[in-house]
């Protein structure tokens, strides 16, 4: 162009053919601005916006001149050409910021060309509005949501506005596609087209897009080839990025009971690096700093007023977010738009938009970002002047690593997210929307927009104009099942002349100005755990029953999704350790985990990492090669497999969905899908049988298992079946997962952790003395069975062992001292018992339990071993999925239907231990079995033992006896064991295992409660966890005794004793009272279970009752008078003996231990009998 | 209504061209006029008792195309022939009753511009009725030897007692002051007053000198305004016809309902109590009078006092009630309907009937396979149809009637304004679905 001063007439010596085709008031004013040109897309544009030929899209940077290329033509034409009567173009912005700062960008314009310059949004008076209604002229600035309440409140104005319309602009057109609001944006255009009865030009201008065609088709749905294109030919601004890393100390094993605060705690200090980092870069500028979620929106916001305050400068650093007050998010908003003001603003996406906030002079991005075109939207915010560089400024945090990490930590997937969002933005490649979602809830806003915009419309017509000519794409048959829905949810109602009609609740909802949006703000579900709310997620890739969410640092099992109160209730899963969590929201595309994959695979150095993320990168590719994840996409983890589809969250979504309906657990973990109870090769089977080549997987069947349908702002409106279509369609990629599956290496399965071939198991069960060797308990009956890998049995061999020492729970074990006095000891059969071990794998249901005692009888025979290699029958049951939650031996059989023998045998536990053993070698091959922890040695480097005593087989007929022995709390403690819905871990399980065995026998004395600490201890259960489970289990107890509707007076003593003894006494008391309505119960209780017992005092009492020390005397007196029997000394007729300190090793307390007399705490005892002490 | 009755060829062509296109004729509705005598009676009654400064309300309810609009343009034509000033408008999103954005005043302004005499029956009657204000006022002056003033004084004097009277009576003396000094611009001022076309308050006293306009608010009270108006220009009452009253039911605010039904109770209310010389029709379905949730019946005070007799049933009729149902047309009424139009076209003369009777009964055959009953629910399509194909028969005097009556397409009735533009191509391939006759 020329720089040509206003006076001249003349343009200079090369005159843009373009500037020349202007109106001359237009030419003026761009004179007046003195620009030295026109930019390359005015050029290209102004002809064709003039010619008003074909749609347009014009795609430049930002501050590339868009506006002007779309508005020098517009005006133009309206200014030589006037329209009689309407508009002549509408200009349509996704924000109504946008709206004021484009109304004073075109107020010179407008007025140089003399034409009519009007904004029209949710801010602007009523009069303003009704003026350009009465009198529509020149140009229109508006939102897509004042435009649907212009179609809704003036419907019939619609004619005479849009009647001579000639152009339509979309500002930020790439920020309506594929969303609700952008199909709601095309609904309305073809209906601007529609009730002007005439079409018009449309122009798109967009800073990014992923596809051109996507565009296209959606500035004109049905004929994008049609719609012409121009791209900036300008030099695109210079990008600067780094991209820091962090490394955070590793969260704890176990989390901390409740909220998890102490990892919180842990992470904030890499927050306040971050933070400090942030200070010190962003302070003095305007600058936006996104973070994923709320929660880091807040707490850097936090920290950093914090800092600001403390080295006593003013505060620049703002929270935006949307669940801030609109005034509070304004305030921002002007802070940033205030050049005098240097602002950051840490925000969620809700800055990403073009929020009129001014330019800023960086971007920093907290966490790793989702997608490379938000993330340039939100770079588009940056620099002042065209020839300011992009400032990118990433911070990434990672975890410590150390053995058992998960694969997702290990593999630094969020640093490596990162750099592959940067890398395709570097590249200019974007993610397309998706195609071919229904829309259901944006089509329900727009049949009942037209409804009212008409006072009421036929079916077909409606049809016509949504569907048939307009943008949604639903046959007939289903539009008349979504009106249907809507009548049955009395939103419409038909009037006589067929026409359909807001009924009274359709009224309401369109009357409400909220329903301009097609869209929601917030989509949160709360989580609902033991009726107590933990806080609310927002949701958005399908939800399922049984599948996982993270929160607040811990996972959890979803029971329940309930759509209407946006409600999730959840359980507390498997404890174990706790993954990442790269935070809710975005979903990825294929393009980026593609790419992810291709820098695990390389060995570049990106330029813009600093040391320390290099090193994590480093460590990301090592964890990589570990894994083997170039040949493999199958590993086995957790017990499980974890498999690498390196696909986007549709694809990942919809094989979790296809794993599930084949029955089994999964969840998706960032980059990888964890099927915790699933070997590897079951695994890719799975995938194979339900996405493999051939098999055509129903999608209508896979999202009948999404349980959170209701994603989008009306669907509570549709019928229920139509969401599941949309979701088959929408949020599903069944070609995609298709594709995945065909790529999964055949051999790409990982080796087991038991790979030897030909591994034998023995199976053992020992009963015991008591609970834990470490109190000197043995062995006293061994049973071993040998199995072969194809599970069938080799040898039996069951002897009764000799312990010499007392025999503890007869009860339990049944077997009688002279049944012992001949049984030969554990020495005198060493020699069978290695021949049985050496070189075989050990099996046992709880297996921690028989190990421990088994490695400590070789011990004191002399041999020294290594960690017995060890498996655990209970975690296969678990993997079995039988047993229920608690895999009590008992329940496994009975899900098995074997019979192997009587209970609290060795040689029938072992027999029942094995047929778990063989059925999950049937099912699942040996491959893929855990170890508890050891490794199988030779048979040949086991020391030799000539000793092998003959077996001593105890009598049937006594075990028989014993069985019918059995009391009310065995029964008990069976049905509880089928009580199902809890969720154990193995440790858990395995602990309660040995308590049942503790407590069958009613009673828990101090030495039985030191195996029961020492146990604990093995398994990592730590006190506060160990009186949880008691108390659990106590509750349990009582629902269980309770559900037939009374609790026998036998049962009441059991349940009181073992509550009693598990130090949860007051529990159970007020369980049975609130259960039973009854108060007073423990008088009744007293009565019943004490009375007439006899008891006898040892040691000096300690209580005091009404001030006065407990003399003997007047214990004697107190028990008596409560019904009791004192007698001096412990006989075997004695039921309890009251001790001080119950751990006291006097010489009645040893002998009434002997005799199985129940040892008690004074003070337990004076609350037993109802007596006050202090 | 007897064959033999000549028809006149302006009121042959108006009757068949606005039935040719679908819409109610609004002259000559005794010629083809079929049955509901009884109805008609009712109405006359009513009709009798306006012009003796006495008032009417009617709700006449039937279904679509039950021929609601017609008998309401048949009423009217009786109306005008009972000396009465007749005022005729459809409701519509945009014209109603009650409303804040100026559909109020927009909905006076269609009645004002639709206000017919005798002498001009198809509106545009409000110049002549002031001038025959003014003239008789200056006869009178002249009769009685007064001055034109003092004659025009004591007959706007009784406009003063009413509510916006005073103003009334002012723009019609400003009528008259521009009638005397030959002041167009005046006359037409005042005519525009009269007839709700100012928009602004400043607008209008620059212009007349008054204060107030016809707006929203104060529709009513013009309407009885001008009915005691044209009472003084000699006529016999005014009589207002209201249709389409569905679109009062189908306003998606329950607001603007709610405030239109009050404004009906209130006309309902001054019109069974008191006399000024005006009455009410009022055409609707019967949704818009039954649904309780959105219809009249939604509103408490309407309903009970628009219940009908209940022992009105089953053939026993009561038309004495507000509420006059139209019963839809049987298969004989039909054919006397198609008679005669058949008559109107020949203009009377049974020799030049183009069609015969069992051409007449071969059309409603064809017609009922076609739609099956809802020929005989909604004609107007059918009378459509059969009006063109008359014109055909007419025009083509090979063409017979037996040739063609096969050929009769029924169309559907449809919103323009929801066709795809480019109508070429057919977007409705399979529009005979369930979607095509939705019902919920």
């Amino acid at each position: 162009m020329t720089s040509s001063p206003p006076s001249g007439s003349e343009a200079g010596a090369s005159p843009s053919s373009s500037f020349e085709q202007l109106d001359e008031g237009v030419q003026r004013w761009i004179y007046r601005r003195q620009w030295q040109r026109l930019r390359d897309i005015q050029e290209e544009a102004i002809p064709l916006i003039l010619r008003q030929e074909r749609d347009l899209i014009v795609a430049a940077a930002t501050a590339a001149g868009k506006t002007e290329a779309a508005f020098l033509p517009i005006c133009s034409n309206l200014a030589s050409d006037p329209v009689a009567e309407g508009l002549g173009a509408l200009y349509i912005s996704p924000l109504k910021a946008l709206i004021n700062d484009q109304a004073q960008r075109l107020d010179t314009l407008c007025e140089a060309a003399d034409i009519e310059l009007n904004s029209w949004h949710g801010d602007i008076p009523a009069k303003v509005k009704r003026e350009v209604r009465k009198r529509p002229r020149g140009i229109l600035l508006i939102t897509p949501e004042s435009l649907e309440s212009i179609f809704v409140n003036h419907g019939t104005s619609a004619a005479t506005l849009f009647g001579s319309l000639r152009y339509v602009v979309i500002d930020e057109l790439h920020s309506f596609i594929g969303s609700e609001r952008g199909r709601q944006l095309q609904s309305i255009l073809h209906r601007i087209e529609l009730s002007g009865r005439c079409s018009s030009m449309r122009v798109g201008l967009s800073a990014t897009l992923g596809d051109m065609a996507t565009a296209a088709e959606f500035m004109r749905p049905g004929s994008g080839d049609a719609v012409r294109l121009i791209d900036s030919h300008e030099d695109p601004r210079e990008l600067r990025v780094q991209l820091r890393g962090y490394l955070a100390r590793k969260p704890e094993e176990e989390p901390v009971e409740g909220d998890g605060e102490d990892s919180e705690g842990l992470a904030e200090s890499k927050q306040h690096e971050i933070a400090a980092h942030l200070y010190g870069h962003f302070r003095g500028t305007d600058n936006l700093v996104f973070a994923n979620s709320r929660e880091n929106v807040e707490k850097f916001a936090d920290i950093l007023r914090h800092r600001c305050e403390q080295e006593r400068v003013p505060t620049e650093f703002w929270p935006h977010h949307g669940n801030l007050s609109k005034a509070l998010r304004e305030d921002v908003e002007e802070m940033l738009r205030e050049p005098s003001k240097p602002t950051t603003a840490i925000c969620t996406s809700t800055l990403e938009l073009g929020i009129d906030v001014g330019s800023v002079k960086c971007i920093g991005q907290i966490d790793p970002p989702f997608s490379a075109a938000a993330l340039r939207q939100r770079l588009g915010r940056c620099g002042r002047k065209p020839e300011d560089p992009s400032i990118l400024r990433m911070y990434v945090t990672e975890s410590e690593l150390d053995p058992g990490v998960w694969p997702g930590d290990a593999l630094r997937e969020g640093l490596v997210q990162s750099i592959a969002v940067v890398e395709a933005l570097v590249e200019g490649w974007f993610e397309a929307p998706i195609d071919g979602a229904l829309h259901l809830s944006t089509l329900v806003q727009q049949v009942l927009s037209v409804i009212a915009q008409h006072g009421g419309a036929r079916a077909d017509e409606i049809w016509t104009v949504l569907c048939g000519s307009g943008p949604f794409d639903l046959d007939r048959a289903s539009f008349a099942q979504l009106l249907r829905g809507l009548a049955e949810r009395d939103v419409i109602q038909q009037a006589g002349d067929e026409d359909l009609m807001l009924s009274p609740r359709g009224d309401q909802i369109v009357g409400h100005y909220s329903f301009y949006t097609a869209f929601r703000t917030t989509e949160e579900y709360r989580l609902i755990a033991d009726g107590e709310e933990l806080g609310s997620l927002p949701v958005s890739s399908p939800l399922t029953e049984d599948s996982f969410v993270i929160f607040g640092g811990r996972r959890w099992r979803v029971v329940e999704v309930d759509n209407d109160r946006k409600v999730i209730v959840v359980v507390a899963a498997k404890a174990g350790r706790v993954p990442r969590f790269l935070g809710a929201g975005g979903e990825i595309h294929d393009g980026i985990r593609k790419r992810m994959k291709a820098i695990y695979e390389s060995r570049a150095e990106p330029t813009f990492l600093d040391s320390k993320a290099l090193t994590l990168l480093e460590q990301g590719r090592r964890g990589f090669k570990e894994l083997d994840l170039s040949r493999k996409a199958i590993v086995g983890f957790d017990g499980g497999s974890a498999y690498f589809p390196w696909a986007g969250d549709r694809v990942m979504a919809t094989l979790a969905l296809g794993i599930g309906s084949a029955g089994h657990h999964v969840y998706a973990e960032g980059l990888m899908l964890v099927a915790p109870q699933t070997p590897t090769e079951e695994l890719h089977q799975i995938l194979i049988d339900v996405f493999g080549p051939g098999e055509e997987p129903d999608p209508i069947a896979l999202a009948g298992g999404v349980r959170n349908l209701e994603t989008e702002k009306h669907h509570w409106l549709v019928d229920p079946n139509l969401l599941i279509r949309d979701c088959a369609i929408a949020r599903l990629d069944i070609e995609g997962a298709k594709g995945v599956v065909t790529e999964i290496p055949s051999n790409s399965t990982t080796a087991s952790r038991l790979s030897v071939p030909g591994t034998e198991f023995v199976v053992i069960d020992c009963e015991t003395t008591g609970l834990h060797p470490s109190a000197h308990h043995r062995i006293i009956e061994l049973a071993m069975i040998t199995v072969n890998e194809q599970g069938e049995s080799l040898d039996r061999w069951c002897s009764l062992l000799r312990p010499e020492r007392d025999l503890g729970p007869t009860e339990v074990h049944g077997i009688r001292a002279r049944e012992v006095l001949e049984a030969p000891s554990f020495d005198e059969v060493l020699g069978e018992v290695i021949d049985r071990i050496a070189g075989r794998v050990v099996v046992a249901h709880n297996a921690r339990f028989d190990k421990a005692f088994l490695e400590h009888e070789l011990k004191r025979s002399g041999v020294e071993v290594d960690p017995l290699p060890t498996i655990c029958t209970m975690d296969l049951a678990s993997r079995l999925n039988i047993g229920g939650a608690r895999r009590r031996l008992a329940d496994c059989c009975d899900a098995l239907e074997v019979h192997a023998g009587p209970a609290h045998t060795a040689l029938g536990d072992a027999e029942a231990s094995k047929a778990i053993l063989v059925r999950y070698l049937q099912m699942h091959g040996s491959s893929t079995v855990s170890l508890i922890d050891g490794r199988v040695q030779a048979a040949e480097s086991w020391p030799r033992s000539d000793q092998r005593a003959t077996p001593k087989e105890r009598s049937p007929a006594f075990s028989e006896e014993q069985q019918q022995e059995q009391g009310s709390l065995s029964a008990l403690i069976e049905r509880a064991g089928l009580l199902d819905g809890e969720e154990a871990t193995d440790n858990e399980a395995a602990y309660l295992n040995v308590l049942e065995r503790a407590i069958e026998d009613r009673r828990l004395d101090p030495q039985e409660q030191q195996e029961m600490i020492a146990t604990a201890a093995m398994l990592g259960i730590g006190e506060e966890h160990m009186r949880r489970l008691h108390h659990d289990y106590i509750a349990r107890l009582v629902k269980v005794a309770w559900r037939d509707g009374e609790v026998t007076a036998r049962e009441r003593e059991d349940l009181f004793l073992v509550a009693e003894a598990l130090g949860v006494a007051d529990v159970a008391e007020r369980l049975r009272r609130k259960e039973s309505g009854v108060v007073g119960f423990d008088e009744v209780e007293r009565d019943q279970s004490l009375a007439g017992k006899s008891v006898c005092f040892t040691g000096a009492l300690v209580c005091r009752h009404e001030g006065q020390l407990v003399t003997r005397e007047l214990a004697t007196q107190l028990a008596a008078s409560a019904g009791l029997t004192v007698l001096p000394r412990v006989t075997k007729k004695l039921d309890l003996l009251v001790v001080a300190d119950p751990d006291s090793m006097s010489g009645k307390t040893r002998k009434a231990r002997e005799y199985g007399v129940r040892v008690i705490a004074e003070t337990a005892f004076w609350e037993m009998i109802g007596v006050e002490v202090s | 209504m007897s064959p033999s009755e000549k028809i006149r060829p302006r009121e042959r062509d108006a009757i068949l061209q606005s039935l040719g296109a679908g819409i109610v004729p609004r002259v000559g509705q005794q010629h083809i006029q079929v049955g509901r005598a009884n109805e008609v009676q009712a109405l006359v009654t009513d009709i009798d008792r306006i012009a003796e400064n006495g008032s009417a309300i009617r709700f006449v309810i039937g279904e679509y195309g039950s021929g609601k609009t017609f008998f309401l343009q048949l009423i009217r034509s009786v109306a005008m022939e009972k000396r009465l000033v007749t005022a005729h408008a459809d409701l519509t999103p945009d014209r109603r009753l009650h409303a804040t954005g100026g559909q109020a005043r927009a909905l006076y302004a269609e009645l004002m511009n639709n206000l017919s005499t005798r002498s001009k029956p198809e509106g545009g009657a409000m110049p002549s009725i002031v001038e025959r204000f003014v003239s008789t006022a200056l006869l009178d002056a002249r009769n009685r030897g007064l001055s034109a003033q003092t004659v025009l004084n004591e007959r706007l004097a009784s406009l003063h007692e009413m509510v916006g009277g005073y103003d009334f009576a002012q723009v019609v003396a400003a009528y008259c002051q521009g009638h005397e000094s030959a002041n167009e611009d005046l006359q037409s001022n005042a005519i525009r007053w009269l007839r709700g076309e100012f928009a602004t308050k400043t607008e209008a006293r620059q212009a007349l000198g008054v204060r107030t306009i016809v707006d929203d608010s104060n529709v009513y009270d013009q309407l009885k305004l001008m009915a005691r108006f044209v009472q003084l220009a000699d006529y016999a009452g005014l009589f207002i016809c209201l249709d389409e009253l569905v679109n009062i039911y189908k306003l998606a605010s329950s607001q603007a309902r709610k405030s239109n039904y009050e404004q009906i109770l209130r006309i309902l209310n001054d019109t069974l109590t008191g006399g000024d010389g005006v009455g009410f029709l009022m055409g609707g379905t019967p949704d818009f009078l039954m649904d309780t949730r959105k219809g009249l019946y939604s509103y408490e005070a309407l309903q009970s006092r628009l219940a009908e007799n209940q022992f009105a049933r089953d053939g026993v009729v009561d038309y004495s009630g507000p509420v006059l149902r139209l019963a839809n047309l049987s298969p004989e009424d039909m054919f006397v309907l198609l008679q005669n139009i058949r008559n109107v076209q020949a203009s009377g003369n049974s020799e030049n009937y183009v069609i015969s009777d069992e051409g007449i009964e071969a059309f409603m055959k064809h017609c009922s396979e076609k739609v099956g009953e809802a020929h005989f629910r909604t004609p107007r399509s059918s009378v459509k149809a059969f009006v063109n194909l008359l014109a055909v028969v007419e025009q083509n005097p090979g063409v017979s009637w037996s040739d063609i009556v096969g050929d009769v397409n029924l169309e559907e009735e449809r919103n323009p304004d929801l066709q795809p533009l480019d109508s070429e191509g057919d977007e409705n391939p399979n529009s005979d679905d369930e979607l095509a006759s939705f019902r919920i």
